[in-house]
C-alpha cells in the first residue's frame, strides 16, 4: 500500500512543471498576425502562410510519411498526435533538450514533419540539444513513449496499452526521481 | 570664318595622323558625325593585376594600336571604373583596392580606370556639370571599341562612384547599344536629386542598373548621396543614411592609429562604404550579403521584410540577380562595421499575454540566440510599447553565422539597477511561443516555452524557449 502515495507523489512532482497540460495542439495560427509583406499591396494574395497546416491542405500532395507531431512534451507525456507529412517534408524530426534546474534534471521532446533535417548534438547554455532525423513512419516516437506500446500494431494504442504506457512512464519517472 | 576653316583643317590633319590606319574619309566621317576623338579629355587606363595602382597603359580612342599595346583581352568582360569628385586632384585610395578586387574575382577581365581628375577637382557644381562631358567621353570610347573591334557591349560593366555614377549613367545613355550593367556606388545627391533622368543615372542607362545608397543623411538635395532610387535595384544598407563604424568615436580611433592623413577618409566614410561593400561582394563570393525589398525603413526595422519570394530578396554587389521590376524597388539590409560586412537577419515575433493588463513604453530587452554552430548572446532591443495581449515584431541580427537555430533566451531589463517601482511589483507577461524568421536561411522557427507558458518578468532572470517546430519558406510544398 506504500506504492500508492509514491505514485501520487510522482504524479504531482512529474506533472508540476507541465502544469497538467493537455496534449499540445499544433495550433500555429494562434496569433492573428499582420501579414509579413504589408508593403506590397499588389501581391497580398501571396502572403507567407503562417500556418504549416496550410501546406498540407493547400498542396494536395500528401506523402506516405507519418510523423509524431508534438511540442515540448515532458518526460511522462506521450505524443498522441500523428501527422501525414506533405511530400515536401520527407523527414520526421525530433528535438530533445536536457537540462538541470534546482528541482532536478528535465527533458523535453518536440517532434514534427520537416523539409530539411540534419542530426546534431550541441550543448548550449548548459542545455543539451539533440536533433535526430528519420524517414520511416512514426519513427520519431518520444524515447519514453511506447516502450510497451511499440509493436502493438495500433500506434494509437488501445486503452489498455495507453494505460500501461502511462503507468510505465510514471514508474520510470519515479525511478528517475529516486536515482 | 577663315579661322574656323583653319581649325577644321588642323583638326583633320591631326586626326589623320592619329588614325593613320584609316582613310581620311573615315576621319572626315567622324567629324561630320560629331564623334570627334579630339574632344575627349578623359583618359582610359587599362590597369593590370600586377599593377593595380598605376595608370601605366592608356587606351586611346582613335588609336587602334593602343588597344593591342595595352594587351586588351577582347574575349573577356570589361569593367570601367569612374571616380568621383576629388579635393586633392589625385585618385583616392579605394581605386587600387577596387581594381585589385575586380581582378581577383575576374582574372581575365579588363579593368579600365577613367581619369577625369582635372575636371573632378573643380568646385563641386562645376565638376558636377562636367559629368555630362565625362559620360560623353566614356560613351565615345565604348562606341569606338564596339565599332573598331566589334567588342560586345554586353561585356561592359560600368562602375561609378559619387559623381562618377552619374557620368556612367550619361555614358550608358549615349552608347550605340546598351551596356550590360552599371553599378552606381552612392551616386552624388547635390545637383542630381531633382535632375531629369538623362543627366543622371537612371534605369534606362544599361541593361541592368544596380545602386548602393550609403550616405543619404539630410534633406533631399543636400545629402551627399542621392536619396531617390535611380536603378533597377536600389539597396540602402543600414537604411542608407549613415554607416556603422563611421561615427566620431571611430574617427578619433582611426586618427590615433593612422594619423591625420586619412581624415578625408573619415569625412567620406559612409559615402565610400558603398565601394567597400562592393569590394566585399567581389572578395567574399561564397557568402553574399542579402538585401530585402521593403516599403519603408521602418517596416524593415520591424522585421517585416525578410521574405525572398518573388525576388523580394537579392544579393548585394557583384552577384546580384538582375531583377527588373516595373517600378524601382528599395531594398534594405544591416551590415557589420567592417569587412566582411555580412550579418544574419531575424524577425522575432512575440505575443505578450497576461491576466492583468499592463502597458509599458520604451522597454529594453535582451535576446540570445543559440544555434547548431555558435550563439549570439544578449542582443539588445527596445520596444517602444509593450502591452498585454499584443503581438510585437522586430528585427535583430547577428554578426556570426550561428547555424540552425536551436534555442532562445529572452530577458526584460529593468530601467536601472535600482528601480523601486520594479522592486515592489515587477511587471510581467506570459509568453507561450516566440516565432523567428531567418532571412538568410528562409526558415521559420517556433520556439516554445519549456513549460506550457513562461512568465517574463522585468528585471528578473532570462526565460528559455526551445525550438519546437521549423519550416523552410519558398519551398513549393506538395
Amino acid at each position: 500500500m506504500k506504492v500508492l502515495p509514491a505514485v501520487l507523489l510522482a504524479l504531482l512532482l512529474c506533472r508540476q512543471p507541465g502544469r497538467g497540460r493537455a496534449q499540445d495542439e499544433d495550433n500555429d495560427d494562434y496569433f492573428g498576425y499582420d501579414e509579413d509583406d504589408e508593403d506590397d499591396k499588389d501581391d497580398k494574395d501571396d502572403k507567407d502562410d503562417e500556418d504549416d497546416r496550410e501546406d498540407e491542405a493547400g498542396s494536395g500532395g500528401r506523402g506516405w510519411l507519418q510523423c509524431y507531431s508534438c511540442k515540448v512534451l515532458h518526460e511522462e507525456q506521450d505524443c498522441k498526435e500523428m501527422r501525414s507529412c506533405p511530400l515536401s517534408q520527407p523527414f520526421c524530426k525530433t528535438l530533445s533538450s536536457q537540462g538541470n534546474t534546482e528541482s532536478g534534471p528535465w527533458t523535453t521532446y518536440s517532434g514534427w514533419c520537416a523539409d530539411t533535417c540534419k542530426p546534431s548534438t550541441r550543448e548550449v547554455a548548459e542545455i543539451l540539444m539533440t536533433t535526430t532525423c528519420c524517414q520511416t513512419t512514426l519513427c520519431n516516437i518520444p524515447p519514453w513513449q511506447g516502450l510497451l506500446a511499440r509493436g502493438a500494431g495500433d500506434p494509437q494504442g488501445s486503452p489498455e496499452t495507453v494505460a500501461a504506457a502511462f503507468l510505465f512512464s510514471l514508474l520510470t519517472g519515479l525511478w528517475a526521481m529516486a536515482s | 570664318m577663315g579661322s574656323k576653316a583653319l581649325l577644321l583643317v588642323a583638326l583633320g590633319v591631326c586626326l589623320q595622323s592619329l588614325t593613320a590606319s584609316r582613310g581620311g574619309l573615315a576621319a572626315a566621317d567622324k567629324i561630320m558625325g560629331g564623334n570627334d576623338f579630339m574632344d575627349i579629355e578623359s583618359k582610359f587606363a587599362l590597369r593590370t593585376p600586377e599593377d593595380t595602382a598605376e595608370d601605366t597603359c592608356h587606351l586611346i580612342p582613335g588609336v587602334t594600336e593602343s588597344v593591342a599595346n595595352c594587351h586588351f583581352n577582347h574575349s573577356s568582360k570589361t569593367f570601367v571604373v569612374i571616380h568621383g569628385w576629388t579635393v586633392t586632384g589625385m585618385y583616392e585610395s579605394w581605386v587600387p583596392k577596387l581594381v585589385a578586387a575586380l581582378y581577383k574575382r575576374e582574372p581575365d577581365s579588363n579593368v579600365i580606370v577613367v581619369d577625369w581628375l582635372s575636371r573632378a577637382q573643380q568646385h563641386y557644381p562645376v565638376s558636377a556639370g562636367y559629368t555630362k562631358l565625362v559620360g560623353k567621353d566614356v560613351a565615345t570610347f565604348i562606341n569606338w571599341m564596339e565599332e573598331e573591334f566589334n567588342y560586345p557591349l554586353d561585356n561592359v560593366h560600368l562602375l561609378g562612384y559619387s559623381l562618377g555614377a552619374h557620368a556612367a549613367g550619361v555614358a550608358g545613355s549615349l552608347t550605340n547599344k546598351k551596356v550590360n550593367r552599371i553599378t552606381g556606388l552612392d551616386p552624388a545627391g547635390p545637383n542630381f536629386e531633382y535632375a531629369e533622368a538623362p543627366s543622371r543615372l537612371s534605369p534606362d542607362d544599361a541593361d541592368f542598373v544596380d545602386v548602393l545608397h550609403t550616405f543619404t543623411r539630410g534633406s533631399p538635395g543636400r545629402s551627399i548621396g542621392i536619396q531617390k532610387p535611380v536603378g533597377h535595384v536600389d539597396i540602402y544598407p543600414n537604411g542608407g543614411t549613415f554607416q556603422p563604424g563611421c561615427n566620431i568615436g571611430e574617427a578619433i580611433r582611426v586618427i590615433a592609429e593612422k594619423g591625420l592623413g586619412d581624415v578625408d577618409q573619415l569625412v567620406k566614410c559612409s559615402h565610400e562604404r558603398s565601394i567597400h561593400l562592393f569590394i566585399d561582394s567581389l572578395l567574399n563570393e561564397e557568402n553574399p550579403s542579402k538585401a530585402y525589398r521593403c516599403g519603408s525603413k521602418e517596416a524593415f526595422e520591424k522585421g517585416l521584410c525578410l521574405s525572398c519570394r518573388k525576388n523580394r530578396c537579392n544579393n548585394l554587389g557583384y552577384e546580384i540577380n538582375k531583377v527588373r521590376a516595373k517600378r524601382s524597388s528599395k531594398m534594405y539590409l544591416k551590415t557589420r562595421s567592417q569587412m566582411p560586412y555580412k550579418v544574419f537577419h531575424y524577425q522575432v515575433k512575440i505575443h505578450f499575454a497576461g491576466a492583468e493588463s499592463e502597458i509599458q513604453t520604451n522597454q529594453a530587452f535582451e535576446i540570445s540566440l543559440y544555434g547548431t554552430v555558435a550563439e549570439s548572446e544578449n542582443i539588445p532591443f527596445t520596444l517602444p510599447e509593450v502591452s498585454t495581449n499584443k503581438t510585437y515584431s522586430f528585427l535583430i541580427y547577428t554578426e556570426v553565422d550561428i547555424g540552425e537555430l536551436l534555442m532562445l533566451k529572452l530577458k526584460w531589463n529593468s530601467d536601472s539597477y535600482f528601480s523601486w517601482s520594479d522592486w515592489w511589483s515587477s511587471p510581467g507577461f506570459v509568453i507561450e511561443k516566440i516565432r523567428v524568421k531567418a532571412g538568410e536561411t528562409q526558415k521559420k522557427v517556433i520556439f516554445c516555452s519549456r513549460e506550457k507558458v513562461s512568465r517574463l518578468q522585468k528585471g528578473k532572470a532570462s526565460v528559455v524557449f526551445v525550438k519546437c517546430h521549423d519550416k523552410s519558406l519558398n519551398k513549393k510544398s506538395g
